[in-house]
């Protein structure tokens, strides 16, 4: 079913602001409507959640500090089975211990948004310091098949957008959604418009239908909440149309596993979101998402300059990937470079995709990616011959 | 805004960006300051991008806060070779001070800072803990340098910086803000 689709004047009040990129997804959060925050503090994630308690008394909604973010998760499901639109902040450590709640809310079909501000790993890592190696968790960690959103903010305007957005996609798709921003954007100062109005996006609603199978072809069923006079039964385990569980039936659960991936796959052409830079004619690609994006593209604007055709492909969505706007970025690109801050996740992702070998730039010393590691990467390819050309 | 006093480094001419550092030790303000830069230069309708060392820092450690100011949009949000660097320190001028650019300035803090000989970079001395202490708090040396140095580069016109100031600061301090920004201001004069 599709989401009903709202505009709204902004509860922030609309203008400039010079914020830090936490505080401008705390924003985000208000001005999507988030009126549930259960959180634990983690650095880098933490002057988010404060930002949050203050707009949540100022402007209405339930905020809690949890004992952990086992107990963090666990609340934002409940309370988005109430009707909440609800919402944390954490880091890669406190993701790690969500996981089951994750996977738990992918099974129930539960839209709730995850903010993740990345930090250098693995395990406790380095606290303060950046990093962008949670590209994997987020899709995969917890066990089986299920599919989420993710979106790279890499600017303060940007992670603003993409928490709204994010609350959007999670209820018109009724997965968990995240926010997988880094560091070095959560703790940037920039310039934030907060825009006249806002669109917010609900989650389907068809009183009596069952909450948990569908015949439309989106396959997302609607879905209630309790206190609305409908009997309903929520389970992680394997469940039919209306929740009773049924953990002997294989086709049961073929169905249901089968749809939980297959409404994001059939509409990652919808969800998928990138830009690209330059890339017309590019025979030197760089791919790069978040903060490593503003130092790849700074790089192919110097490139430029010297006459190097360089170009930049952006995923925005990091899952679902855009893999066909990939496919046609690269098609006349000799060399495809990937920096990232993390040990060649996305590099993966991209031979996957690409079905050819790239050029993994890793950054791993706890910093924001630096153009000069962008520069010594690209020394073995021939750039200097292409100067000019 | 009156003319410059000071060179402006032919990157910036190049780039139209001003890359700035400012540096010194927890409880200065040194955040603050690189904060209330950059609002100056977004309220003066420029972009900017401030950045800051997030590590264990605590109060007298070292720490510094960069800004990137600049009439289009900021690719790279970090600074890497500033056109101006702000030393209310004698740690962070010698750490810094082999990174500024080439036609550059630096500006000191009279007394926190012996600087060096250094070829092709100008270095200006601002009595910015002496003027704070003058107006009853040095906490407000932050301040105090900012207004100077905004005053002695023309970077940001002075009405921007007193509307970021009157944004920033809590309402006790404003007064008291406002005071510094005015002793700052004046050492162009001087």
């Amino acid at each position: 079913m599709k989401p009903t689709i709202e505009r709204v004047p902004s509860p922030i009040p609309p203008g400039e602001y010079f914020l830090l990129g936490d505080e401008a997804s705390a924003d985000g959060a208000v001005a999507a409507g988030c009126n549930f925050f259960a959180g634990y503090p983690i650095t880098p994630a933490s002057e988010l959640m404060v930002r949050v308690v203050h707009r949540m008394k100022e402007f209405g909604g339930t905020f809690i500090q949890m004992e952990d973010e086992i107990g963090s998760i666990s609340a934002m499901i409940g309370a988005a089975w109430a009707g909440a639109r609800a919402m944390t902040a954490t880091s890669g450590p406190g993701l790690s211990l969500m996981l089951e709640g994750i996977g738990y809310a992918a099974m129930t079909e539960t839209p709730l948004v995850v903010v993740d501000i990345q930090r250098a790993g693995p395990s406790t890592g380095q606290a303060t310091r950046p990093g962008s190696g949670d590209v994997f968790q987020v899709q995969f960690g917890s066990h089986s098949d299920y599919e989420i959103i993710a979106l790279a903010p890499w600017s303060v305007q940007e992670i603003f957008d993409h928490t709204i957005l994010a609350f959007n996609l999670s209820e018109a798709y009724r997965v968990p959604a995240f926010v997988m921003a880094d560091e070095s954007v959560g703790h940037l100062r920039e310039k934030l418009t907060v825009p006249e109005t806002v669109e917010r996006w609900h989650r389907p609603a068809r009183p009596g239908a069952p909450p948990f199978d569908t015949d439309d072809a989106d396959g997302v069923p609607p879905m209630p909440a309790f206190g609305q006079g409908e009997r309903l039964l929520v389970t992680g385990s394997t469940h039919d149309a209306r929740g009773l569980r049924k953990t002997q039936d294989s086709e049961v659960h073929r169905r249901l596993v089968e749809r939980l991936v297959g409404k994001i796959r059939r509409a990652a052409d919808k969800i998928t979101r990138w830009e690209t830079y330059n890339t017309e004619d590019a025979e030197l690609l760089f791919v790069a998402y978040g903060f490593s994006a503003r130092a790849a593209l700074d790089v192919v604007m110097e490139l430029r300059r010297r006459g190097v055709r360089a170009g930049l492909f952006r995923p925005v969505t990091v899952w679902p990937f855009p893999e066909r706007a990939l496919i046609e970025a690269a098609a006349g690109a000799k060399d495809i470079v990937v920096p990232e801050m993390n040990w060649g996740q996305m590099t993966r992702e991209v031979e996957r995709v690409l079905h050819r070998p790239v050029v993994a730039l890793p950054q791993v010393d706890g910093e924001g990616m630096r153009p000069e590691t962008i520069w010594q990467g690209i020394r073995e390819i021939d750039v200097v011959s292409r100067e000019g050309t | 805004m009156g003319p410059a006093l000071l060179s402006i480094p032919q990157s910036a001419i190049r780039n139209p960006q001003w890359e700035i550092l400012i540096c010194g030790f927890g409880g200065q303000g040194v955040l603050f300051a690189g904060e209330l830069l950059g609002r100056a230069g977004m309220r003066a309708g420029m972009e900017a991008a401030q950045s800051a060392s997030y590590g264990a820092e605590a109060r007298g450690s070292a720490c510094h806060a960069g800004v990137v100011l600049s009439s289009e949009q900021i690719p790279y949000p970090k600074v890497r070779r500033p056109d101006l660097l702000m030393a209310m320190s004698q740690a962070g001028y010698d750490k810094f001070v082999p990174s500024v650019e080439s036609g550059g300035t630096v500006i000191y803090d009279a007394d926190l800072v012996k600087p060096k000989q250094i070829e092709g970079i100008g270095q200006v001395s601002v009595g910015a803990t002496a003027a704070a202490t003058e107006l009853g708090r040095r906490g407000i040396a932050n301040v105090v340098m900012v207004s100077a140095a905004v005053a002695l580069t023309g970077i940001i016109p002075r009405e921007a910086l007193r509307q970021a100031l009157e944004e920033q600061s809590p309402s006790a301090y404003l007064d008291v803000n406002l005071n510094a920004l005015e002793a700052g201001w004046k050492m162009r004069e001087s």
